[in-house]
């Protein structure tokens, strides 16, 4: 499996997501610089990583958004590629309006990073295939601005349309609907503001997160 | 006629810089040695008491005199670490203060050639409940995070103190631990006459100008006029400066390097050039500028963030610059190393100050008198506790648990990223960090420690106390102390009883180290921390950096409920603890005398219980004394504890090695063999509500 | 010309003796191309210059644009090529309109009066376009007796031509050159609303040389004086930076605020605080940001328009916020 982490100015898990790659599958992990044109051919999935890209000045990923690489993350989604976007780049893929909605600062104004409780709304999807439905799993969330919003009429038609995936047990940031991470609708784009990547060995946290990436591995392989 | 500006140099220091020179320093150079000369960059005032620090050691790669200290780890890698004050930018504006506190000692690690991967920070503030309190820890709090968070470099741990010394002065001490390839460890002593100087980062504007001289000035009223002068951080610039000269020191174009923090250009290539023993000169035109018509001093001594000075070989620079490019930061050829001891400024085609780089390099020592105070300790005008009916040993638990002092700290560090870089393995709210090398397949543990009190009611006691302690966390964790890092914050030394407490409590921390063989490999001296409303108190602060032989480790909290307790040490001292401050409004000395023997039989001991997994969890005695111990292991556990109450003085005593564990009843026998020589006793046993009962 | 906005030559409709017009697929824009030839009193004198057309085209640009970023209506939409710009079509008004600011040509000979007198207030005539009659000189009177136009379209034509005068006469001589006279033409589109029309060129304006006060114009050709194109050149060296030195400096205070209706926890956490502060008086508190740009540009509408796009570009996310801004010139 060949995934693409994209490296912003200001990125800082991308190198956790790439371990985190290697280490659950064993994934052929390539960063890939923001200002490259096109992905690598070969790409099976595209990672957009957290941290704080472009400083997270102006708008959290709306610099990043303008990216050069983005246009070509948005014909490899266009094409139905998987595309994750973690935190920072879960900004990032609203920004390029790969996903709709919008993240407004927390609920408290302030950064929250702590273990969190996270519903799995779906499982068949790609991304949650080997979890069980409402399961409850520990995922980490490090975030200033993760407040899931979205206007009330299409807020109904994200959920009627089941692009809800993740959803907080006890919404810690005043999401709307408690919403911790969305697809879009063709289900092959993940926004997610907790972060798999940090529970994936037992010395870190847990291994809430590897059934996270074995699953994405399973999915590729099955695609193939 | 008006007395010459000496710009804080002491008369003496003048006539010594214009003897040398044959000739009256012009103003710019003035200017560079009353920065250069400072306390802040010379540690004139401290040179020799530091001298008294052990630096070498087993594990030590790299000691003081270099930007930080390495200690190895095995598998050709080793930390780096450093810690280090920013106290009075801190106090005129929090936020900004505490953000380049951190950027600056993140940038130290980087200058060896480390990546950093954990910050600590070490804060103290006056009582929170002052409105000036408040704003200024909420305003360190934001500036650590802010900065923290977004250079990726997760805050693992530290601590919060609290005192009325802090008030008009509180510390903010961020220490910063890197890791690095030993291989690649840049030095700051490597560069050679014909490299050049290259300036990589951010522009340079009028940030802080002077900010090293003011940081060694008493603060006063003037003082908070002068928020100009505080320089402002951008983690965002910093965070590329990182990956920059990482990337650039992976192709190997570096041969050495300095972070630019105090004084700038001028103290990052003086040192560069005397570290080498050579010279520079330095082509101020060259340095990319944000604002229009700096002069010639400003360009040389602003401290502008997110700054590096690299010296490379010149046939490198092109490939430098790609990097620098690619990562949207400055380069600049600012310079060159020269084959002759002086340090020339150029800019608009004149020099405008040509000195001896050496001379610059190296400020007189300054020996302050001592003078032994009449009497030692503080006393509280205002006794939160006073009113406590002594007697009900739960009731006096309760108020000294409901203090800020021993509140949970988790809405502090909750605002840290302390699980990028996924390395955390114990973070924040813990005795100990402990961090996963991956790297390396092994385990680290970083434990900062400090005893304001016990320093001041006896000053070498309080530095043994202050070592010991730091060593005692990793012990009881699992781990042996690698090295050190230290920073003395102390008032001013020209107050002879400040001076003779300062020397003191060094000595203290000097012998502990010796002797508990755990060597200082870099360090930062903080003086002159005062304000119109008084000194602080002694406050050295300690973080050392342990290793484990296997993947174990003991954790500090969540007994079972089949759990038996045992206490391990001797009674220990009520003389400087939170309960005579607390209750009875005064800390006084003198300390128990301390036993070097009985720390190292602890710690032999400490660790072989965490190795061999002879107990659910275990917490050194420390502020607050067992009762505060058993109260922080059994907070957010699922079982509670249940203590046979002793006297006051079992239940608040602190100091000296002792420790609280919780053993499981299949271990105990060999829990107690292990423990065999050292006093034990067994004091309670785990309880099924979460409460912590003292019967 | 950029990339999608090929504009194609369909049909010639007019040939002039300086110009061709062109219809284009797009029924409201025409084509001028300039031609290389030279002609003078009334085409009784003709030549051919090679590089003539350019100059006249980039020259005639260059002041309809002026003009434009000066709130002036003139039918110019964009420079093609050198040779080609694209123009809005109009219906043109049969009648030529001189402004003189010094006394010269046709007019000393018409009224024997002295050469190079200064015209204070400038004076406006009226022509009939009309070849046959070598383009006479004709009243207001004459104008609305034979429906040549109306009296407010006369004068619009009026007010502009000396709006027009101003621009033109301050910006040449900020460059060494007297504007001594110039003639103008205007259409109307479909709506009626009146724009100035054709070309601003050596061809149609007399300039002297501040200094020198040689002749930088047709007078060169009509009076054999040589060196034709070389005074061309010298109007094009002259103007061709004009963006530059006329763009100002401008400042966009531009606020961003979340739309009514998103919730605003940093608004909300303000005003617990001003409440637990005893200021009970507030009522609600939003928080938004405040955006400086400062920015050089050729007009004041320019950089609006440029302020606008950025904001929809970047520094606005459309689902959440909304801005507005004020533009001032520094």
């Amino acid at each position: 499996m060949k995934v693409s982490v994209v490296i912003f100015p200001g990125s800082n898990c991308d190198r956790d997501v790439k371990w985190a790659f290697e280490l659950c599958c064993n994934a052929d992990a390539e960063m890939i610089w923001h200002a490259e044109k096109s992905l690598p051919s070969d790409t099976d999935i595209v990672v957009l990583p957290g941290g704080f890209s472009y400083g997270d000045y102006l708008r959290c990923g709306a610099m990043a958004a303008k990216s050069p690489i983005m246009k070509s993350v948005a014909e490899f989604a266009q094409r139905g590629g998987l595309v994750i976007g973690i935190c920072n780049g879960f900004h990032i893929l609203t920004e390029a309006k790969l996903l709709p909605g919008a993240l407004l600062p927390n609920a408290s104004t302030k950064f929250i990073c702590r273990s969190c409780q996270i519903k799995i709304e779906r499982n068949d999807t790609p991304f949650t295939q080997l979890y069980e439905k409402n399961e409850i799993v520990n995922f980490p969330i490090a975030h200033h601005d993760g407040l899931f919003y979205l206007d009330d009429d299409s807020l109904t038609k994200l959920e009627e349309s089941g692009c809800v995936v993740f959803r907080y047990a006890d919404n810690p940031n005043g999401s709307l609907k408690a919403i911790a991470g969305i697809t879009n609708k063709e289900g092959n784009v993940l926004g997610l503001m907790p972060h798999p990547e940090r529970v994936v060995h037992p010395l870190l946290g847990g291994e809430g997160g590897v059934r996270f990436f074995k699953g994405l591995s399973k999915w590729v392989k099955e695609m193939r | 006629m008006m007395a010459k500006n000496l710009y804080g140099l002491k008369e003496g220091e003048y006539l010594k810089i214009k003897e040398a020179l044959g000739r009256e320093p012009n103003e710019t150079e003035l200017l560079l040695f009353s920065v250069m000369w400072s306390e802040h960059c010379s540690y004139k005032s401290s040179r020799k008491l530091l001298s008294l620090f052990p630096t070498t050691g087993k594990y030590v790669y790299r000691g003081p005199g270099e930007n930080a200290g390495i200690v190895d780890i095995g598998s050709g890698l080793g930390i780096a670490f450093k810690i280090e004050s920013h106290n009075h930018p801190s106090a005129v504006e929090p936020v900004q203060g505490a953000a380049t506190g951190v950027g600056g000692i993140i940038r130290d690690i980087l200058a060896v050639g480390a990546r950093p991967i954990a910050s600590m920070d070490c804060l103290f503030f006056g009582p929170p409940e002052e409105r000036r309190t408040k704003f200024l820890r909420e305003g360190v709090i934001r500036g650590i995070g802010s900065y923290g968070n977004a250079v990726g470099v997760p805050t693992v741990g530290g601590m919060t103190y609290y005192d009325p010394a802090y008030s008009g002065n509180p510390l903010v001490n961020a220490m910063c631990a890197g890791l690095v390839e030993l291989d690649k460890v840049v030095s700051a002593t490597a560069a050679k006459p014909g490299n050049i100087l290259v300036l990589v980062g951010s522009k340079t504007g009028r940030d802080g100008i002077a900010g090293a001289a003011f940081a060694s000035a008493e603060l006063d009223e003037s003082v908070k006029e002068s928020k100009p002068q505080v320089q402002m951080g951008d983690p965002f610039a910093e965070k590329l400066l990182i990956e920059c000269c990482l990337e650039i020191l992976d192709k190997g174009l570096i041969v050495s390097m300095q972070d630019m923090g105090a004084a700038g250009i001028t103290s990052s290539s003086v040192e560069l050039a005397a570290k080498a023993k050579a010279g520079a000169e330095i082509y101020l035109d060259n340095v990319p500028l944000r604002e229009e018509g700096m002069k010639p001093y400003e360009i040389a001594l602003s401290e502008s963030q997110e700054r590096m000075l690299l010296a490379i070989d010149e046939t490198n620079f092109g490939e430098v610059r790609a990097i620098a490019n690619k990562w949207g930061l400055e380069c600049a050829i600012i310079g060159k190393i020269i084959d002759e001891d002086r340090y020339v400024l150029t800019h608009k085609g004149e020099i405008v100050a040509d000195l001896s780089a050496s001379f610059l390099a190296s400020s007189p020592e300054t020996d302050w008198p001592v003078h032994k105070p009449d009497e030692f300790g503080v006393s509280y005008p205002k006794v939160e506790g006073a009113a406590l009916d002594r007697s009900d040993p739960s009731k006096v638990v309760d108020f000294l648990a409901s203090l800020p002092q021993f509140e949970d700290k988790s809405w502090i560090y909750e605002q840290y990223d302390h699980m990028v870089q996924t390395r955390t393995t114990l973070g924040p709210g813990n005795p100990v960090a402990i961090l996963y090398i991956k790297e390396a397949d092994k385990l680290i543990a970083l434990a900062a420690a400090s005893d304001p009190w016990t320093c001041a009611a006896d000053p070498f006691a309080g530095g043994v106390e202050t070592v010991a302690m730091a060593i005692r966390k990793l012990a009881v964790a699992g781990a042996y102390p690698l090295g050190m890092t230290d920073c003395l914050n102390f008032p001013s030394p020209e107050v002879p009883e400040n001076f003779w407490i300062i020397s003191e409590v060094v000595k203290g921390m000097a012998l502990a180290c010796k002797e508990l063989n755990c060597p200082i490999v870099s360090g930062n001296v903080s003086l002159y921390n005062e304000s119109h409303e008084g000194a602080i108190l002694p406050t050295p602060v300690v973080c050392a950096v342990g290793a484990f032989d296997g993947m174990h480790f003991l954790k500090a909290k969540g007994p079972e409920l089949s759990d038996r307790l045992f206490l391990v040490g001797k009674e220990a001292s009520l003389q400087a603890s939170a309960y005579r401050r607390y209750v009875e409004g005064k800390i006084s000395g003198p300390a128990d005398p301390v036993n070097f023997d009985d720390e190292r039989a602890f710690i032999e001991r400490a660790i072989k219980t965490a190795a061999l997994k002879l107990a659910t969890c275990g917490r050194c005695v420390s502020l607050g004394g067992l009762a505060l111990a058993a109260i922080k292991m059994a907070s957010g556990s699922k079982f509670g504890l249940e203590i046979k109450a002793g006297d006051v003085r079992f239940l608040f005593g602190e100091g000296g090695p002792r420790a609280l564990y919780s053993v499981p009843e299949a271990k105990t026998s060999e829990f107690l063999k292990v423990w065999d020589g050292f006093p034990v006793k067994e004091i309670g046993k785990a309880r099924e509500d979460k409460n912590v009962r003292f019967a | 010309m950029c990339e999608g906005d090929e504009m194609n030559k369909i049909k010639l409709i007019y040939e002039g003796k300086a110009k061709k017009v062109y219809e284009t697929d797009d029924s409201t824009l025409a084509i001028f191309e300039y031609k290389d030839s030279l002609t003078a009193f009334n085409a009784q004198k003709k030549d051919t210059m090679q590089g003539k057309g350019r100059l006249t085209n980039l020259i005639s640009a260059t002041f309809l644009k002026l003009l434009q970023d000066k709130g002036i209506p003139t039918h110019f939409v964009k420079l093609l090529d050198d040779n080609h710009q694209l123009v809005k079509r109009l219906k043109i008004i049969p009648l030529e309109v001189v402004v003189r600011n010094t006394s010269t040509g046709s007019l000393c000979k018409r009224l024997g009066v002295e050469e190079g007198l200064d015209l204070v207030p400038p004076l406006v005539e009226f022509y009939l376009k009309n070849d046959e009659l070598g383009d006479p000189l004709v009243t207001e009177d004459h104008i609305r007796a034979f429906g040549f136009a109306s009296k407010p379209q006369v004068e619009k034509m009026k007010e502009l031509s000396l709006k027009v005068n101003e621009i033109l006469h301050k910006f040449l001589s900020k460059k060494g050159i007297k504007l001594v006279d110039f003639k103008l033409e205007f259409g109307m589109d479909d709506e009626g609303n009146i724009f100035v029309a054709d070309e601003i060129s050596p061809d149609t304006c007399r300039f002297w040389d501040m200094t020198s006060k040689e002749r930088l114009d047709k007078d060169r050709f009509r009076k054999d004086l040589g060196n034709v194109l070389e005074a061309y050149e010298e109007i094009w060296r002259r103007i061709a930076d004009w963006e530059k030195s006329c763009s100002a400096e401008y400042r966009a205070n531009i606020l961003v605020y979340l739309k009514e209706g998103v919730l605003d926890t940093q608004g909300k956490a303000v005003l617990s605080s001003l409440y637990s502060l005893g200021y009970d008086e507030v009522k609600n508190v939003r928080v938004g940001k405040y955006i400086k740009i400062t920015l050089t540009s050729p007009s004041q509408e320019d950089a609006a328009s440029r302020i606008k796009e950025m904001c929809e570009d970047l520094l606005v996310n459309d689902l959440i916020e909304e801005y507005s801004f004020e533009l001032e010139e520094i």
